[in-house]
Protein backbone atom coordinates (compact mmCIF):
# COMPACT_ATOMS: atom_id res chain seq x y z
CA UNK A 1 0.00 0.00 0.00
CA UNK A 2 1.27 3.36 -0.75
CA UNK A 3 2.77 5.42 1.77
CA UNK A 4 0.02 8.19 1.01
CA UNK A 5 -3.12 5.40 1.66
CA UNK A 6 -1.20 4.55 4.93
CA UNK A 7 -1.19 7.16 6.68
CA UNK A 8 -4.91 8.13 5.60
CA UNK A 9 -6.02 5.07 6.92
CA UNK A 10 -4.64 5.06 9.90
CA UNK A 11 -5.91 8.84 10.50
CA UNK A 12 -9.36 7.31 9.79
CA UNK A 13 -8.85 4.64 12.35
CA UNK A 14 -7.46 7.06 14.74
CA UNK A 15 -10.49 9.57 14.57
CA UNK A 16 -13.28 6.27 14.79
CA UNK A 17 -11.55 5.81 17.74
CA UNK A 18 -11.59 8.94 19.61
CA UNK A 19 -15.23 9.70 18.40
CA UNK A 20 -16.21 6.40 20.21
CA UNK A 21 -14.39 6.96 23.16
CA UNK A 22 -15.67 10.29 23.39
CA UNK A 23 -19.11 8.48 24.38
CA UNK A 24 -17.82 6.94 27.49
CA UNK A 25 -16.41 9.99 28.69
CA UNK A 26 -18.16 10.70 32.02
CA UNK A 27 -20.66 13.76 32.20
CA UNK A 28 -19.14 17.01 34.21
CA UNK A 29 -21.30 18.07 37.03
CA UNK A 30 -21.65 21.77 35.59
CA UNK A 31 -23.34 20.25 32.06
CA UNK A 32 -26.85 21.35 32.26
CA UNK A 33 -28.22 19.44 29.47
CA UNK A 34 -28.69 15.12 29.12
CA UNK A 35 -26.33 12.61 28.96
CA UNK A 36 -26.63 11.89 25.05
CA UNK A 37 -26.30 16.19 24.33
CA UNK A 38 -23.37 16.44 26.10
CA UNK A 39 -21.71 13.01 24.17
CA UNK A 40 -22.70 14.09 20.75
CA UNK A 41 -21.35 17.38 21.39
CA UNK A 42 -17.84 15.89 23.05
CA UNK A 43 -17.81 13.30 19.76
CA UNK A 44 -18.33 16.23 17.62
CA UNK A 45 -16.13 18.30 18.67
CA UNK A 46 -13.22 15.80 18.63
CA UNK A 47 -14.69 14.88 15.08
CA UNK A 48 -13.89 18.45 13.95
CA UNK A 49 -10.48 18.56 15.82
CA UNK A 50 -9.18 15.30 14.25
CA UNK A 51 -10.53 15.78 10.58
CA UNK A 52 -8.89 19.45 10.86
CA UNK A 53 -5.53 17.84 12.40
CA UNK A 54 -5.48 15.02 9.87
CA UNK A 55 -5.60 17.31 7.40
CA UNK A 56 -3.28 18.99 8.48
CA UNK A 57 -0.65 15.91 8.93
CA UNK A 58 -1.42 14.97 5.37
CA UNK A 59 -0.46 18.24 4.21
CA UNK A 60 2.91 18.21 5.84
CA UNK A 61 3.65 14.26 5.10
CA UNK A 62 4.28 15.68 1.70
CA UNK A 63 6.43 19.14 2.10
CA UNK A 64 9.43 17.34 2.41
CA UNK A 65 9.72 16.41 -1.26
CA UNK A 66 9.73 20.11 -1.89
CA UNK A 67 11.86 23.44 -1.95
CA UNK A 68 12.03 25.17 1.59
CA UNK A 69 10.11 28.02 0.16
CA UNK A 70 6.74 26.11 -0.68
CA UNK A 71 7.53 23.49 2.70
CA UNK A 72 6.61 27.30 4.73
CA UNK A 73 3.38 28.15 2.72
CA UNK A 74 2.12 24.56 3.07
CA UNK A 75 3.28 24.45 6.89
CA UNK A 76 1.23 28.18 6.86
CA UNK A 77 -1.60 26.64 5.29
CA UNK A 78 -1.66 23.46 7.32
CA UNK A 79 -1.77 25.65 10.35
CA UNK A 80 -4.31 27.68 9.56
CA UNK A 81 -6.38 24.33 8.69
CA UNK A 82 -5.44 23.38 12.11
CA UNK A 83 -6.48 26.39 14.31
CA UNK A 84 -10.00 26.32 12.36
CA UNK A 85 -10.51 23.11 13.26
CA UNK A 86 -9.14 23.26 17.32
CA UNK A 87 -11.12 26.52 17.07
CA UNK A 88 -14.19 25.16 16.22
CA UNK A 89 -13.64 22.09 18.79
CA UNK A 90 -12.47 24.03 21.24
CA UNK A 91 -15.40 26.56 21.37
CA UNK A 92 -17.81 22.87 21.99
CA UNK A 93 -15.59 22.40 25.05
CA UNK A 94 -16.15 25.47 26.50
CA UNK A 95 -19.38 25.15 26.13
CA UNK A 96 -19.75 21.26 27.34
CA UNK A 97 -17.37 22.05 30.36
CA UNK A 98 -19.46 25.60 31.62
CA UNK A 99 -16.74 27.65 30.69
CA UNK A 100 -18.56 30.45 28.81
CA UNK A 101 -18.44 32.86 31.08
CA UNK A 102 -14.94 32.55 31.76
CA UNK A 103 -12.44 35.36 30.72
CA UNK A 104 -11.54 33.41 27.87
CA UNK A 105 -14.69 34.10 26.20
CA UNK A 106 -16.00 37.11 28.04
CA UNK A 107 -13.09 38.98 26.37
CA UNK A 108 -12.63 37.89 23.24
CA UNK A 109 -9.76 35.47 23.57
CA UNK A 110 -11.91 32.50 22.07
CA UNK A 111 -11.53 34.12 18.67
CA UNK A 112 -7.89 34.30 18.56
CA UNK A 113 -7.49 30.87 16.79
CA UNK A 114 -9.74 31.80 14.07
CA UNK A 115 -8.51 35.28 13.59
CA UNK A 116 -4.96 32.86 13.14
CA UNK A 117 -6.65 30.87 10.85
CA UNK A 118 -7.64 33.63 8.77
CA UNK A 119 -4.28 35.24 8.70
CA UNK A 120 -2.08 32.14 7.87
CA UNK A 121 -4.38 30.54 5.43
CA UNK A 122 -4.12 34.41 3.51
CA UNK A 123 -0.50 34.56 3.74
CA UNK A 124 -0.23 30.62 3.21
CA UNK A 125 -1.46 31.17 -0.50
CA UNK A 126 0.34 34.01 -1.23
CA UNK A 127 3.32 33.24 -0.50
CA UNK A 128 2.30 30.06 -2.62
CA UNK A 129 1.25 32.14 -5.92
CA UNK A 130 4.52 34.08 -5.63
CA UNK A 131 6.62 30.99 -5.56
CA UNK A 132 5.06 29.92 -9.12
CA UNK A 133 5.46 33.48 -10.14
CA UNK A 134 1.14 33.85 -10.62
CA UNK A 135 0.00 37.61 -9.51
CA UNK A 136 -3.81 38.38 -8.60
CA UNK A 137 -5.73 40.71 -7.50
CA UNK A 138 -6.37 38.66 -3.94
CA UNK A 139 -3.00 38.72 -3.19
CA UNK A 140 -2.54 42.37 -2.91
CA UNK A 141 -2.53 43.25 0.99
CA UNK A 142 -3.18 46.77 -0.43
CA UNK A 143 -6.41 45.70 -1.84
CA UNK A 144 -7.36 43.09 0.35
CA UNK A 145 -7.32 44.78 3.43
CA UNK A 146 -8.73 47.80 3.10
CA UNK A 147 -11.73 45.45 1.64
CA UNK A 148 -11.79 44.01 5.09
CA UNK A 149 -11.65 47.31 7.08
CA UNK A 150 -14.30 48.31 5.05
CA UNK A 151 -16.39 45.09 5.30
CA UNK A 152 -15.79 44.98 8.99
CA UNK A 153 -17.23 48.67 9.86
CA UNK A 154 -19.87 47.91 7.56
CA UNK A 155 -21.00 44.77 9.13
CA UNK A 156 -20.88 46.45 12.94
CA UNK A 157 -23.94 49.12 11.63
CA UNK A 158 -26.29 46.29 10.28
CA UNK A 159 -28.63 45.90 13.27
CA UNK A 160 -28.70 42.79 15.29
CA UNK A 161 -30.30 40.59 17.95
CA UNK A 162 -29.74 41.69 21.51
CA UNK A 163 -26.65 40.21 21.95
CA UNK A 164 -25.92 37.64 24.67
CA UNK A 165 -22.37 37.96 25.53
CA UNK A 166 -21.21 41.50 26.36
CA UNK A 167 -21.93 43.91 23.09
CA UNK A 168 -18.01 44.77 23.08
CA UNK A 169 -17.23 41.16 22.72
CA UNK A 170 -20.04 40.30 20.06
CA UNK A 171 -18.37 43.32 17.85
CA UNK A 172 -15.06 41.52 17.96
CA UNK A 173 -16.59 38.54 17.34
CA UNK A 174 -18.39 39.28 14.06
CA UNK A 175 -15.53 41.51 13.17
CA UNK A 176 -13.04 38.96 13.12
CA UNK A 177 -15.74 36.45 11.51
CA UNK A 178 -16.42 39.34 8.58
CA UNK A 179 -12.55 39.89 8.25
CA UNK A 180 -12.03 36.02 7.82
CA UNK A 181 -14.40 35.94 5.25
CA UNK A 182 -12.77 38.70 3.46
CA UNK A 183 -9.53 36.44 3.94
CA UNK A 184 -10.99 33.03 3.38
CA UNK A 185 -12.61 34.35 -0.37
CA UNK A 186 -9.39 36.20 -1.24
CA UNK A 187 -7.49 32.88 -0.47
CA UNK A 188 -10.17 31.46 -2.77
CA UNK A 189 -9.42 33.41 -5.51
CA UNK A 190 -5.44 33.09 -5.40
CA UNK A 191 -5.99 29.10 -5.79
CA UNK A 192 -8.26 29.54 -7.94
CA UNK A 193 -5.66 31.63 -10.26
CA UNK A 194 -2.85 29.35 -8.96
CA UNK A 195 -4.56 25.82 -10.07
CA UNK A 196 -5.16 27.93 -13.80
CA UNK A 197 -1.31 27.76 -14.35
CA UNK A 198 0.00 25.15 -12.25
CA UNK A 199 0.81 21.92 -14.01
CA UNK A 200 -1.82 18.89 -14.66
CA UNK A 201 -0.13 16.76 -11.38
CA UNK A 202 -0.73 19.72 -8.77
CA UNK A 203 -4.21 20.52 -10.53
CA UNK A 204 -6.77 18.25 -8.39
CA UNK A 205 -4.86 18.94 -4.99
CA UNK A 206 -5.69 23.12 -5.99
CA UNK A 207 -9.24 22.31 -7.01
CA UNK A 208 -9.84 20.70 -3.36
CA UNK A 209 -8.09 23.11 -1.65
CA UNK A 210 -10.29 25.60 -3.41
CA UNK A 211 -13.21 23.48 -2.49
CA UNK A 212 -12.26 23.48 1.45
CA UNK A 213 -12.04 27.10 1.32
CA UNK A 214 -15.48 27.54 -0.14
CA UNK A 215 -16.73 25.88 2.68
CA UNK A 216 -15.06 28.02 5.06
CA UNK A 217 -16.55 30.65 3.45
CA UNK A 218 -19.93 29.42 3.74
CA UNK A 219 -19.40 28.19 7.26
CA UNK A 220 -17.99 31.58 8.41
CA UNK A 221 -20.99 33.47 6.36
CA UNK A 222 -23.72 31.32 7.75
CA UNK A 223 -21.63 32.19 11.72
CA UNK A 224 -21.92 35.89 11.15
CA UNK A 225 -25.43 36.32 9.60
CA UNK A 226 -26.94 33.28 11.88
CA UNK A 227 -25.06 35.34 14.98
CA UNK A 228 -26.99 38.93 13.94
CA UNK A 229 -30.64 36.65 13.97
CA UNK A 230 -29.75 35.40 17.67
CA UNK A 231 -27.30 37.76 19.42
CA UNK A 232 -24.29 35.17 19.28
CA UNK A 233 -23.00 32.14 17.60
CA UNK A 234 -25.72 29.90 16.21
CA UNK A 235 -25.61 25.93 17.05
CA UNK A 236 -27.74 22.92 15.94
CA UNK A 237 -27.05 20.10 13.40
CA UNK A 238 -26.78 22.94 10.59
CA UNK A 239 -24.04 23.88 11.81
CA UNK A 240 -22.40 20.48 12.49
CA UNK A 241 -23.08 19.36 9.23
CA UNK A 242 -21.61 22.28 7.74
CA UNK A 243 -18.05 22.31 9.96
CA UNK A 244 -18.12 18.35 9.86
CA UNK A 245 -18.45 19.15 5.63
CA UNK A 246 -15.51 21.31 5.99
CA UNK A 247 -12.97 19.86 7.88
CA UNK A 248 -13.64 16.43 5.54
CA UNK A 249 -12.86 18.92 2.54
CA UNK A 250 -9.47 20.06 3.85
CA UNK A 251 -8.81 16.06 4.38
CA UNK A 252 -9.34 15.36 0.81
CA UNK A 253 -7.31 18.15 0.20
CA UNK A 254 -4.88 17.30 2.12
CA UNK A 255 -4.76 13.20 0.96
CA UNK A 256 -5.01 14.98 -3.09
CA UNK A 257 -1.57 16.98 -1.88
CA UNK A 258 0.01 14.30 -0.28
CA UNK A 259 -0.09 12.16 -3.39
CA UNK A 260 1.50 14.53 -5.33
CA UNK A 261 4.74 13.95 -3.63
CA UNK A 262 4.02 10.60 -5.65
CA UNK A 263 5.01 10.71 -9.28
CA UNK B 1 -20.34 15.95 -14.23
CA UNK B 2 -17.79 17.31 -17.06
CA UNK B 3 -17.91 21.12 -14.78
CA UNK B 4 -16.22 19.08 -12.11
CA UNK B 5 -13.87 16.66 -14.23
CA UNK B 6 -12.86 20.21 -15.89
CA UNK B 7 -12.11 21.73 -12.79
CA UNK B 8 -10.44 18.89 -11.28
CA UNK B 9 -8.02 18.10 -14.36
CA UNK B 10 -7.37 15.04 -15.70
CA UNK B 11 -5.10 12.61 -13.56
CA UNK B 12 -1.66 12.13 -14.62
CA UNK B 13 -1.63 8.14 -16.08
CA UNK B 14 0.06 6.16 -13.78
CA UNK B 15 1.26 3.43 -16.65
CA UNK B 16 4.42 2.63 -18.43
CA UNK B 17 4.66 5.44 -20.92
CA UNK B 18 5.82 3.26 -24.18
CA UNK B 19 6.18 6.92 -26.72
CA UNK B 20 7.94 9.95 -26.62
CA UNK B 21 4.77 12.10 -26.64
CA UNK B 22 2.99 10.36 -23.84
CA UNK B 23 6.66 11.16 -21.70
CA UNK B 24 6.76 14.47 -22.47
CA UNK B 25 2.78 15.00 -21.82
CA UNK B 26 3.33 13.97 -18.49
CA UNK B 27 6.54 15.48 -18.07
CA UNK B 28 5.37 18.97 -18.99
CA UNK B 29 2.60 18.23 -16.17
CA UNK B 30 5.20 18.24 -13.20
CA UNK B 31 5.97 21.52 -13.81
CA UNK B 32 4.64 24.23 -11.05
CA UNK B 33 3.47 27.21 -13.59
CA UNK B 34 2.74 26.42 -17.31
CA UNK B 35 3.84 29.68 -18.62
CA UNK B 36 7.26 28.69 -17.69
CA UNK B 37 7.49 25.69 -20.61
CA UNK B 38 5.01 27.69 -22.95
CA UNK B 39 7.15 27.51 -25.56
CA UNK B 40 7.77 24.14 -25.60
CA UNK B 41 4.50 23.04 -25.45
CA UNK B 42 3.64 24.85 -28.07
CA UNK B 43 6.33 22.59 -30.20
CA UNK B 44 4.76 19.70 -28.65
CA UNK B 45 1.52 21.11 -29.82
CA UNK B 46 2.69 21.09 -33.33
CA UNK B 47 4.03 17.53 -33.36
CA UNK B 48 1.20 15.95 -31.91
CA UNK B 49 -1.10 17.52 -34.73
CA UNK B 50 0.61 15.53 -37.33
CA UNK B 51 0.42 12.08 -35.32
CA UNK B 52 -1.72 9.68 -37.26
CA UNK B 53 -4.47 7.99 -35.61
CA UNK B 54 -2.11 4.57 -35.28
CA UNK B 55 -0.07 6.97 -32.82
CA UNK B 56 3.21 6.08 -34.38
CA UNK B 57 5.69 8.83 -34.43
CA UNK B 58 8.21 9.38 -37.51
CA UNK B 59 12.33 9.25 -36.30
CA UNK B 60 11.79 12.59 -36.95
CA UNK B 61 9.58 13.72 -35.05
CA UNK B 62 10.38 11.58 -31.90
CA UNK B 63 14.08 12.87 -31.94
CA UNK B 64 12.39 16.10 -31.74
CA UNK B 65 10.13 14.92 -28.41
CA UNK B 66 13.70 13.67 -27.34
CA UNK B 67 14.62 17.16 -27.35
CA UNK B 68 12.01 19.19 -26.18
CA UNK B 69 11.39 16.41 -23.42
CA UNK B 70 15.53 16.86 -22.17
CA UNK B 71 15.00 20.57 -22.42
CA UNK B 72 11.83 20.16 -19.82
CA UNK B 73 13.63 17.63 -17.63
CA UNK B 74 16.72 20.26 -17.45
CA UNK B 75 14.00 22.94 -16.94
CA UNK B 76 12.51 20.54 -14.28
CA UNK B 77 15.47 19.21 -12.11
CA UNK B 78 17.17 23.31 -11.97
CA UNK B 79 14.57 25.41 -12.36
CA UNK B 80 11.30 24.85 -10.90
CA UNK B 81 10.13 26.87 -8.59
CA UNK B 82 8.95 24.45 -5.86
CA UNK B 83 10.67 21.57 -6.75
CA UNK B 84 13.97 19.87 -7.78
CA UNK B 85 13.27 16.31 -9.29
CA UNK B 86 15.85 14.17 -9.95
CA UNK B 87 16.20 12.30 -13.84
CA UNK B 88 15.45 8.81 -12.24
CA UNK B 89 11.98 10.21 -10.74
CA UNK B 90 11.03 11.40 -14.25
CA UNK B 91 12.55 8.87 -16.45
CA UNK B 92 10.68 6.14 -13.86
CA UNK B 93 7.64 5.48 -15.92
CA UNK B 94 8.80 4.98 -19.32
CA UNK B 95 9.11 1.20 -20.67
CA UNK B 96 12.76 0.02 -21.22
CA UNK B 97 12.34 0.20 -25.17
CA UNK B 98 11.60 4.37 -24.84
CA UNK B 99 14.28 4.49 -22.33
CA UNK B 100 16.74 2.85 -24.48
CA UNK B 101 15.40 5.49 -27.15
CA UNK B 102 16.00 8.39 -25.42
CA UNK B 103 19.53 7.40 -24.18
CA UNK B 104 20.36 6.63 -27.74
CA UNK B 105 19.17 10.27 -28.82
CA UNK B 106 21.26 11.68 -25.55
CA UNK B 107 24.30 10.06 -26.28
CA UNK B 108 24.26 11.06 -30.46
CA UNK B 109 22.92 14.71 -29.27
Amino acid sequence: MRTVNKITLAIILLTIVIYLVSFLVPLPQSWQGSYDEFHWALANSALYAMLHIGAAILFLSAVNAYKVQLRAAYMTIALGVVLVGVGLAHVVFLNIFGLLQSPWVQYGGVLFPFLGAGLTMYFGTRSMARLVDVSSAFARVGIVFPVGVVSVVAASLIPHAPAVIPELSYDFSNAINVWNVILYAASLGIVLRIKSRIGMHYTASMAWLAIGLIGSVIITTYVLIGSLFVGQTPEGRVLELLVISGGCLYFLAGYSFAKTKEL
Amino acid sequence: MVIFKNFFGTSQSTEIMTSALDLVTVTAGLASNSDDIRPLLGRVRSIAERVPPSGMLSPEDEAALFKIYLEMEHYLMTSDPIRAYTREELRAKASRGLLTRLEAYEKKA
